[in-house]
């Protein structure tokens, strides 16, 4: 477990009572602390974090600071221009919903990744996130190929086991997100049905 | 026998799930399979429902993690804090770069949660200059933060956790204990809790409460000098004059004098100041200095009376009035005179 999440789940209690400075509404609380983890886990796919603990509390205040921000930019828009908003706040209010259920999803998939052993975790992150070629992360990692696909299977199986125990379908869910965005990598069940026509 | 069969026929869940992600693997890594592979992974799928769901799983799953491309899009935060809205005008770094500096580094100062676990007090007497804030941890477990020119004393003993606001302003964040009432005495006046969360800002004559959770009780100021003597022993032989729930506001003396229910936001930006910052959202200029000037020696003049009316939207740093000029002048036209070092007029731009 990568020690971002492991000290995200330790301190997750400490954290949103923290949150309770900036905000009332327990929903606004949730999504802060959540986009915490997902800057935090973002700071250490890149770079190393020395303290992680204090470096969450000051991720989470950094976010608080600026969802406040943002908030009272749109207060303030909203009193200057309060008389033809209606249809425009519709608009947004739909936009808004589709980027917090992809954030949503990509959350799920960080903790996920986040949970996996060092190795496992170094070579989804260089294949997913950085899109290196399992050949190039071979090289990389000075390992086999098929160390790199062992790698993959292991860290498959034990996210599947991971999105089960959080409540999720796996199929579901990665089915969700795999259709959002079209890539032209082969997939098993793609070569499957094209073979089968 | 029958054991062997059903061994046959269903296989464990786990060992299918495995090899299913072993051909996901296998085909990402080599990006196409020879016929005979093709051939044997058919032959595998064939085996079972089982076996398809499994490879559309672990297939779908893989497809999935794409989405961390966007990890690459996500806001790092490495080594940059709190960057304010009006920390992005290129006038401010001109010339507020010094300033910027002391900000991070009082900021750094200010990010240590861990700071307020140490101590824990039974007793004790503390106090806040202009401009400053500071948590400080009761042994209890309770929170107490002060704001800017706040003064506050307290006691814990084994039936009450007796708490006098002096001066300013505090939040309580309380620990819930029914065997000990938690009591704010306020210019007379007590407030009273279990567990939960307010603010309690002395007025003048009155004091204004503030609840962000749970309930308090409002006592009167009368009665509550009596009270006072009494260590807030005999406050359960009290009536209270009002309850207030979360998001609600009152002003009392020796009576209620306003009870007001806020919204999520409005309350959000009310208790803003416990992490260093206050937000406007549209209150008209005069309120706005007033607010400022409890966290700076500079005093501002409004010069106009219909200036004092222009509604103003915008968060502060605490203690940080050069940001705010720097904005009034900028954003909302503002012609901003410097008297003196401690004194500044504002007044519509001609």
């Amino acid at each position: 477990m990568s020690l971002i999440l492991k000290n995200f789940l330790q301190n997750e209690k400490a954290l949103k009572k923290y949150l309770t400075r900036f905000f009332s509404r327990a929903q606004d609380i949730d999504d802060v602390a959540q986009e915490t983890f997902l800057k935090a886990f973002a700071s250490e796919a890149k770079s190393e974090i020395r303290a992680p603990k204090s470096f969450l509390f000051k991720v989470a205040k950094h976010t608080a600071l600026n969802e406040i921000a943002k908030k009272s930019n749109s207060t303030t828009d909203y009193i200057e221009d309060s008389a033809n908003s209606n249809v425009l706040e519709d608009e947004a209010q739909v936009g808004a919903e589709q980027i917090f259920d992809s954030k949503q999803k990509l959350i799920v998939f960080s903790k996920a990744v986040a949970s996996l052993p060092p190795n496992c975790r170094r070579v989804f992150l260089l294949r997913k996130m950085e899109g290196l070629k399992v050949k190039e992360i071979a090289r990389k990692l000075d390992i086999s190929v098929s160390g790199v696909e062992k790698h993959i299977a292991t860290g498959l199986v034990k996210c599947s086991q991971y999105f089960r125990e959080q409540g999720y379908d796996p199929t579901e869910f990665g089915d969700i997100a795999a259709t959002r965005k079209t890539k032209n990598d082969v997939t098993v069940s793609k070569l499957l049905r094209v073979r089968d026509e | 026998m029958s054991d062997q069969l059903n061994i046959v026929r269903f296989p464990d869940r786990k060992a299918i799930e495995e090899e299913a992600a072993r051909w996901v693997a296998r085909l990402d890594a080599r990006g196409e399979l020879t016929a005979t592979e093709l051939a044997s992974l058919k032959q595998w799928v064939s085996q079972s429902s089982q076996h398809k769901e499994a490879i559309d799983r672990m297939s779908a799953l893989w497809g999935g993690f794409d989405i961390l491309d966007e990890v690459n899009y996500t806001e790092e935060v490495v080594s940059d804090i709190v960057q304010p809205a009006w920390f992005n005008s290129p006038k401010w770094w001109a010339t507020g770069a010094i300033a910027a500096t002391l900000l991070i580094v009082s900021l750094v100062g200010m990010l240590n949660p861990q700071q307020v676990e140490m101590g824990l007090p039974q007793a004790g007497h503390y106090y806040t200059a202009i401009g400053e804030q500071r948590t400080i941890a009761l042994a209890d477990g309770s929170e107490v933060i002060l704001n800017t020119n706040s003064e506050v004393k307290f006691e814990l003993t084994d039936t009450v956790r007796n708490i006098h606001l002096v001066k300013g302003e505090a939040h309580f964040e309380v620990a819930s204990d029914k065997e000990r009432p938690f009591l704010v005495h306020a210019n007379g006046g007590i407030v009273k809790a279990v567990g939960t969360a307010f603010t309690v800002f002395l007025r003048k004559k009155a004091v204004e409460v503030t609840v962000s959770e749970g309930v308090v009780a409002l006592f009167p100021q009368s009665e509550g000098s009596v009270v006072d003597e009494a260590l807030g022993l005999s406050v359960a032989s009290l009536t209270p004059v009002a309850a207030l729930t979360a998001g609600q506001n009152a002003v009392f003396s020796e009576e209620v004098e306003s009870m007001t229910r806020m919204s999520d936001e409005a309350l959000d930006r009310k208790l803003l100041w416990r992490g260093g910052f206050i937000a406007f959202a549209g209150e008209p200029l005069a309120t706005v200095v007033a607010d400022v000037s409890r966290y700076t020696d500079v005093v501002i003049e409004i010069d106009d009376p219909a200036l004092e009316q222009l509604p103003v939207g915008g968060y502060f740093k605490v203690g940080e009035v050069e940001g705010m000029f720097e904005a009034l002048e900028g954003a909302f036209g503002v012609s901003v005179e410097r008297l003196s070092p401690t004194k500044v007029k504002l007044s519509q731009a001609s």
